[in-house]
């Protein structure tokens, strides 16, 4: 039970971004994915969602693979993108039957409990009946968050998901995170929202040029990269880039 | 700004240049010729047996030249962008914008001039209107077609009084109009003359009114692009979603599978679908009531229903670049089926409500009911034969 990326390489075509990128999230564990912009974040994402053509390398969950049976790899994971992307034509409502459908929830009296939970704690109780893409960006954020909890799956993807949200609804993102984690749940998460970000997770995983340099706790990077106990965190970014810049 | 006005002019030009040769290839140009040949035949035939000086006659000349006056929105081509962007160029907008008017004044001139000619004979002979002043009358509405796009340049500022209202405007001109053309033509020149110099001295407001400019020219490419895609595929068009909740009751919410979910709303609630079912299964209501014959209304409503089908085939690939889709665990092996499941229950409703109207308009009942189950059984060979082997066809033109 572990999500194993072993020696991914891979890009877009004819570009390669991840190079040989090592990274294991066990049940029970929240990982950070930081990087500056264009580390290959997003690419790694991408692979794991079986979005992008791995050029080599395996990625399994649970012991299944990406490659040879993505349908039921994908029933084991919830993304929250960056930017939220809905189905124009569905109602919040629907989005929520659809997410019951599509991963397989059989007790729908039970979802939809779990699902009304979800909208009164995002505040979205009242537009079920309403078209989210009509809605502002942070409302559409919160309905991929309701839509990811609801699936309950066993890794949640998240890509930067401070943004637009506003303060009430970050810090019940981060509740949920805590108790997926609780519920030996894995999440891998990619942020620049340090702060906020280490509320939630136990670890980071540092990405630059493509690949993983440690996977620790705020203080062992701290250690791994010389920072002072008086340094911000956020030079971490300086000397990321002063890497990337030598390279 | 010179540059720029220049650049989206020319840009705007070749994208309406590109489109206009799709709408208008040869077939069209001969169908146009042919339609317009008719009505002029049908006109000139029969204006020589309608009576002189009816009543109606001017108020309904007015009717169409103020109509006519009424058509084309002014082109500004702003972009969403120009908010960031050309948010400190408020005091160069009026430099901007006239050029965007003389712009927006080509069409409607050229269709004043196109339905005054064609009204001229009728408005001379029949209708009493002199010579010189009906062509003052037609001058006077080239200018009040200026004032209102003027009118509207002034409404994208924030102001104490907006004079422009787009309803109010209309009945204006059309009052005066009918006053005019009753009582004094030549008055309606005067009238537009001064209206047309007037506007220049109206107040307005020297704070841009971005948000509601960059909207007002989103609306009005909406509408060019509605026009286009009615003929061709229209690229980067924005498509309105409704959320049509009185259709509800035509969701099928037993076995469901997420792509008959995702499809069924689709049909019903992009108007790129439904507008089409819409669209067509009126137009075969129509024919089949112009022609009051079962075996025509049946022909046509046979190749209505191909048509229709042939069009709501691409449905299949309206998720496909929805990462979301690709990304949740939706299965894509019997995508096909599913397509094929909502369409032929979207078709059998079109049968359904042409097979009513050739009940209801053809006077022979019972051959009517014979080319209804005809027809049935031309649409399920079309459904359930033709239609797999299509979406086989489109899925296989995916790749993965």
């Amino acid at each position: 039970m572990s999500l194993k990326i072993n020696k991914l390489t891979g890009g877009y075509t004819g570009i390669t971004i991840i190079k040989d990128l090592n990274l294991n999230i066990e049940p029970g564990q929240a990982i950070g994915l930081i990087g500056l912009n264009g580390a290959g974040k997003s690419t790694t994402i991408k692979h794991i969602l079986g979005l992008l053509r791995m050029q080599k390398g395996t990625i399994e969950l649970n012991g299944t693979n990406l490659t040879q049976n993505p349908s039921k790899f994908k029933k084991m994971v919830a993304y929250i993108p960056e930017t939220p992307i809905l189905y124009p034509e569905l109602t919040l409502k629907e989005h929520l039957e659809l997410t019951m459908l599509t991963y397989g929830l059989t007790d729908i009296d039970k979802a939809w409990q779990r699902a009304h939970e979800l909208c009164k704690m995002f505040r979205l109780d009242n537009k079920l009946d309403w078209l989210p893409i009509n809605f502002s960006k942070g409302m559409q954020q919160k309905v991929m968050l309701v839509a990811a909890f609801l699936a309950n799956p066993d890794l949640y993807v998240i890509d930067e998901p401070f943004t637009g949200l506003d303060p009430l609804a970050v810090a019940n993102f981060i509740d949920l995170i805590k108790e997926a984690v609780k519920q030996n749940k894995m999440v891998l998460m990619t942020t620049h929202v340090l702060a906020e970000a280490q509320e939630a997770v136990q670890k980071f995983a540092v990405l630059n040029n493509g690949t993983i340099e440690i996977v620790g706790s705020l203080e062992e990077i701290r250690s791994f990269y010389h920072l002072k106990p008086t340094d911000s965190i956020d030079r971490l970014y300086k000397i990321l880039n002063q890497e990337s810049a030598n390279e | 700004m010179n540059r720029i006005v220049n650049k989206r002019l020319q840009s705007n030009q070749k994208k309406q240049l590109h489109y206009l040769t799709l709408v208008f290839n040869d077939f069209f140009i001969l169908a146009l010729i042919f339609m317009f040949g008719a009505l002029m035949f049908w006109y000139a035939k029969n204006i020589k047996s309608w009576p002189n000086n009816l009543w109606f006659y001017k108020p309904l000349i007015a009717l169409i030249l103020a109509t006519v006056m009424s058509v084309g929105h002014l082109a500004t081509l702003f972009e969403k962008a120009d908010i960031q962007f050309m948010l400190n160029q408020d005091d160069q907008m009026q430099a901007y914008l006239n050029p965007m008017i003389k712009h927006s004044m080509y069409l409607p001139t050229l269709l004043i001039i196109l339905v005054a000619g064609i009204l001229f004979p009728f408005a001379l002979t029949r209708a009493g209107i002199s010579n010189y002043a009906y062509w003052f009358v037609i001058l006077g509405l080239i200018l009040t077609k200026f004032t209102q796009l003027k009118l509207i340049s002034q409404s994208f500022y924030f102001n104490e009084h907006n004079f422009y209202q787009a309803g109010w405007f209309f009945l204006v001109v059309l009052v005066i109009l009918i006053l005019c053309l009753i009582y004094l033509p030549y008055l309606y020149f005067i009238f537009a003359l001064i209206s047309a110099i007037g506007v220049n001295y109206l107040p307005c407001g020297r704070v841009f009114n971005w948000n509601y400019a960059v909207e007002y020219e989103e609306r009005r490419r909406d509408i060019v692009d509605n026009f286009y895609s009615m003929f061709t595929d229209v690229q980067d068009k924005k498509v309105k979603i409704y959320r049509r909740k009185y259709l509800d009751f035509l969701l099928d919410k037993k076995n469901q599978t997420p792509n008959t979910f995702l499809y069924q709303r689709a049909l019903l609630r992009d108007p790129e679908y439904s507008n089409l079912l819409i669209r067509m299964t009126l137009f075969s209501l129509l024919l089949t009531w112009v022609l009051q014959d079962y075996l025509w209304a049946g022909v046509f409503g046979g190749l209505v229903i191909f048509l229709t089908m042939y069009q709501l085939i691409p449905l299949g690939t309206v998720y496909e670049h929805n990462m979301m889709y690709h990304v949740q665990p939706i299965s894509q092996a019997k995508r096909g089926q599913d397509l094929a499941r909502v369409l032929q229950k979207g078709m059998l409703l079109q049968w359904l409500v042409i097979s009513l109207g050739l009940i209801i308009f053809s006077p022979m009942k019972l051959y009517a009911l014979l080319a209804i189950v005809v027809l049935l059984a031309f649409t399920f060979i079309l459904l359930y034969l033709y239609l797999p082997v299509r979406i086989k066809q489109l899925f296989s033109k995916i790749r993965y």
